[in-house]
């Protein structure tokens, strides 16, 4: 009897074991995911060198930051299932929908994308191996999540607050989405010399971006997604040589934020290898 | 102006006899606070160390953390004037002005969301906004870990209480943790409170009453800080553009409201409201005995109050014996 109930006990962990295992890893494995993200205004590469202007609306402007945060990464596998996968855990303090005082936990692989320091190539994390037809993520940053305190972040996070430039407001609580900002030609010399900023943030306008792409990530083989941002496509319908929209940060211009927002999910494109 | 903030710190610490161990080498302080407080909730990733409080006081008042190292903290938080600074408009770096009034940091440790319309969640957080604005401090944060890197004394303290070198994260925790030591030591009126019938004239008896009843000052100026820390339009025209908590969550209803602050030493904090438009106590009952102004969102508790003379003089008098008269008299004996 003892030794039929030890017998018993053994098979249960075996088969705890191999229930606790994900059938596809168990069958393909990981792939680590890069997301190559090409900044473009309209058919140009983007350069925040102040001698590269550009023709957007039919302003000619530069740009000096250009900045966005990428969080909620899913994939869509061939058999329409969406897969989502969990990072290292951090926990911060933060504050609930009612102010209180939270700690609150991380796990989501959040992207800080720095176009403006010409960095493109950003680790998406290990992704099960299999074929897959979509990639959805938002631009912005979600929930809690932005609610938390970033001065308690550890400084290589990408959700701590930068020394440099800035990804976080100090009059509220909230991360910048989107970023964008340079210099606007506004007396038609050709010289972009008036200040433009659009920096987009807070719950209304976080959006997601569903691009379809059939792809296929092999098992230890590290994968690739190229994605094209157009950042003439943001600006698609803000006109930066009228001050009433060449400022925003978000709460004091809501129509330009709007107008943002709105064109965020046209501004990404797979690009064909 | 330094002998006089260490004398406060000093007291501050020496009040905090009653130490509990760290999960770290050091001591924690635990702050002992007057009767009918609740006790000063310390965040648990920032511990309350006596090391850290100190490293906190010197960069509050240290001026190489502006831009032209002319405006330190205490520039406008200034300890004599209760961590206020007597100006309608502080100005900041360059004689620049911003838009609002500073307001006293007594027992901000208390407070959960921070400037005027709460748009900072966390005392820790708070501190950028001061250090970054161009019409304060206007220092980029990375000029100003710069700075700390570069001066021995920080780089060692920052090291020996964060174990890493000067950084966003021990910068904020210090500075917090010392804002965390500004606290109440109490006024007549908690004496009142705490049975001392005799801690109030007769005038501030009757002020009282009117302040509980008639006046109904106590649906917003409440609790052992006297204030709710909610946000209330009190019927003020909007000056400056400043919409107030609005701009913070972009809702309708929020426009032209503000934090409403704590009475706790309020004769010692004009000029008042969050643009310090009132020079005088009795402007401000006046214009809440008038029932404010007929401006969009006011708040309904704001009518009418019908106040005689005698009446308004009695309430401005109660309003006297919220003052801190331990720290007042200790700093002024400095």
């Amino acid at each position: 009897m003892k030794y039929s109930k030890n017998l018993m006990m053994v098979a249960a962990i075996i088969i705890v074991a191999f229930a606790g295992c994900d059938s596809s890893v168990m069958e393909h494995g990981n792939a680590n995911l890069t997301l190559n993200l090409k900044p473009r205004v309209g058919g140009e590469a983007l350069s925040t060198n102040p001698d590269s202007t550009y023709d957007v609306n039919g302003a000619k402007i530069s740009f000096g930051s250009a900045r966005m945060y990428i969080s909620e990464i899913t994939l869509i596998n061939d058999e329409n299932e969406s897969i989502t996968i969990s990072n290292e855990s951090l926990t911060v303090p933060a504050k609930n929908d009612s102010d209180e005082n939270i700690s609150h936990t991380i796990q989501d692989q959040v992207i800080l994308v720095k176009h403006d320091e010409g960095i493109n190539s950003y680790d998406a994390g290990s992704w099960p191996a299999g074929d897959y037809q979509e990639i959805r993520f938002k631009v912005g940053i979600s929930g809690t999540t932005n609610r938390i305190d970033p001065s308690q972040v550890p400084a290589q996070h990408p959700l701590a607050k930068q020394a440099d430039v800035n990804n976080h407001w100090n009059w509220n609580a909230g991360y910048l989405f989107l970023r964008m900002d340079g210099l606007v030609d506004t007396d038609d010399d050709a010289v972009p010399d008036e200040k433009w900023a659009i920096h987009l943030g807070t719950p209304r306008f976080l959006r997601e971006v569903s691009l379809k792409h059939d792809f296929t990530l092999e098992n230890e083989k590290p994968a690739m997604l190229d994605i094209s941002v157009n950042y003439a496509e943001f600006l698609r319908n803000v006109d930066l040589k009228d001050p009433d929209e060449r400022i925003c940060h978000t709460m004091n211009n809501l129509p330009v934020a709007t107008a943002v927002a709105d064109q965020i999910s046209s501004s990404y494109q797979i690009e064909d290898r | 102006m330094r002998l006089l903030v260490v004398k406060f710190i000093c007291i501050a610490l020496a009040i905090s006899a009653c130490t509990q161990p760290d999960s770290g080498s050091e001591e924690q302080l635990d702050l002992v606070v007057p009767g009918g407080f609740e006790s000063v909730p310390i965040p648990s990733h920032n511990s309350l160390t006596k090391s850290k409080v100190l490293l906190g006081q010197q960069l509050f008042f240290d001026p190489i953390l502006s831009v032209d190292s002319t405006v330190s903290c205490a520039t406008c938080h200034i300890p004599h004037k209760f961590f206020s600074d007597g100006q309608v408009i502080s100005q900041g770096i360059k004689g620049r002005s911003g838009t609002r009034n500073t307001p006293s940091l007594i027992n901000i440790a208390y407070h959960k969301l921070f400037f005027w319309d709460g748009g900072s969640i966390t005392l820790e957080h708070q501190i950028f906004g001061p250090l970054q604005n161009s019409t304060e401090m206007g220092i980029d944060l990375s000029s100003a870990i710069d700075r700390l890197e570069s001066n021995e004394t920080y780089r060692e303290s920052f090291q020996d209480i964060f174990e890493e070198p000067p950084s966003l994260r021990g910068l904020t925790q210090s500075i917090a943790a010392y804002q965390r030591t500004l606290l109440s030591r109490g006024a007549r009126y908690d004496s009142y409170r705490a049975g001392d019938k005799s801690a109030l004239r007769p005038a501030e008896r009757r002020g009282l009453s009117l302040f509980e009843g008639k006046a109904g000052c106590i649906h917003c100026h409440n609790g052992f800080l006297l204030t709710s820390l909610i946000f209330e339009n009190n019927g003020l025209p909007i000056s400056r553009g400043d919409s107030g908590r609005a701009r913070v969550t972009g809702l309708r209803e929020d426009y032209g409201k503000f934090k409403i602050p704590s009475l706790r030493n309020i004769s010692e904090t004009a000029p008042y409201m969050h643009d310090g438009r009132m020079v005088t106590l009795s402007e401000v009952i006046e214009h809440y005995n008038k029932g404010g102004n007929d401006v969009r969102g006011k708040s309904a508790l704001i009518k009418p109050l019908y106040l005689n003379e005698l009446e308004r003089a009695d309430l401005e008098a109660f309003l006297h014996s919220l003052t801190d008269s331990s720290i007042y008299a200790g700093l002024e004996v400095l």
